[in-house]
């Protein structure tokens, strides 16, 4: 649950914050589902809406993140038609492991935000791939388990960058000041 | 970037690079599980009397003498279990074919009773749809993935 104040609600402008952090993960979402197969395998993405998610990692609660990234998920499946088919689920665990362990990596001040960034991009991948042995029931998918961390290091550089600089940007315009903790 | 990240960095790289040397190492091992042996092999088969001049040189290995009838459908993933070579001797139309199971490097056909011998110069198969074709003896070795038994199992997908 998000935190709340002392009325009860969560802080209209904590809300508008996270929507939009929702609608930016969705729309990067939905551009990474355009792009066809980069990968061996059908369904496994680069994990471009964890930029959202690490941004939302400095900025927010841990379980405030959560929900935008379970809400961006399932919205994401409803526009794109693929919600409950294997997409859907293949993405989702991919976000899901991504954000726990991201969350997880967090905790150590020693990283910035581009080690959390690998973190994420690799556990993405683990997470997709997991998802796809366990649908397809069967292990020989982790053949491509190598080329996966291989994709991870530059796609969570990428993100990586991407998440400090936009970190930087919000925090120089002292956006994180005005959420309420 | 700070310099826990490079330490970070140069760890998933490692990673990587150990899971390709892996699986090159023992990445072949286990290509074929899942698939199944298909071996087909002509009506008429030739009388038996070519093994001498086929088995010349298999001293001390351990042929089993069977028929492609028997190796058809036989799974990979068990012979992998197994972890032994196997020697199966079987009739072609011409005569005697001996095909040769090896762990880890899959199906070929050892020696045949031929005259171009092209069966044979194929080598191993180790991948889904792979084939050794015998055409003087009308023999077709494929590795193949296992049908589906269920109607439903057999269609991709249901778009609506």
């Amino acid at each position: 649950m998000p935190s709340f104040n002392d009325h009860g609600r969560i802080p209209a402008r904590k809300l508008v914050l996270l929507a939009l952090m929702v609608a930016l993960s969705m729309g990067l979402h939905a551009v990474e589902n355009m792009i066809p197969f980069l990968f061996p395998m059908p369904g496994i993405k680069l994990g471009l809406a964890n930029i959202i998610t690490v941004i939302c990692l400095y900025l927010f609660q841990r379980r405030e993140v959560l929900i935008v990234v379970v809400l961006r998920v399932i919205l994401v499946g409803l526009i794109a038609g693929s919600f409950l088919t294997p997409g859907f689920w293949i993405s989702g665990s991919g976000a899901l492991i991504s954000f726990l362990s991201m969350a997880a990596a967090c905790r150590f001040p020693k990283f910035s935000s581009v080690g959390v960034s690998l973190v994420g991009a690799a556990a993405h991948n683990i997470g997709q791939l997991m998802m796809v042995s366990l649908l397809m029931g069967s292990k020989a998918v982790f053949y491509y388990l190598p080329w996966l961390l291989a994709w991870a290091v530059p796609m969570g550089l990428l993100t990586g960058f991407s998440a400090k600089a936009a970190i930087k940007a919000l925090r120089n315009t002292g956006l994180d000041d005005t959420i309420e903790p | 970037m700070s310099r826990h990240d490079w330490i970070l960095l140069a760890g998933m790289m490692m990673a990587a690079a150990l899971a390709f040397t892996l699986l090159h190492w023992w990445g072949t091992a286990s290509q074929t599980e899942g698939l199944v042996l298909h071996v087909a092999a002509p009506a008429q088969t030739a009388a038996a009397g070519t093994e001498n001049e086929v088995l010349e040189g298999l001293d001390g290995i351990r042929l089993e003498e069977t028929t492609a009838a028997a190796l058809d459908g036989m799974s990979m993933t068990r012979l992998e279990a197994a972890g032994e070579a196997r020697y199966w001797q079987i009739q072609g139309a011409q005569g005697t074919l001996v095909l040769h199971f090896e762990p880890g490097r899959g199906i070929e056909i050892l020696k045949a009773h031929c005259p171009d011998q092209v069966c044979v110069r194929t080598g191993f198969i180790q991948k889904a749809g792979q084939s050794i074709v015998c055409v003087p003896n009308e023999v077709i070795v494929s590795l193949q993935t296992p049908y589906k038994n269920t109607e439903k199992e057999d269609v991709d997908a249901i778009l609506q």
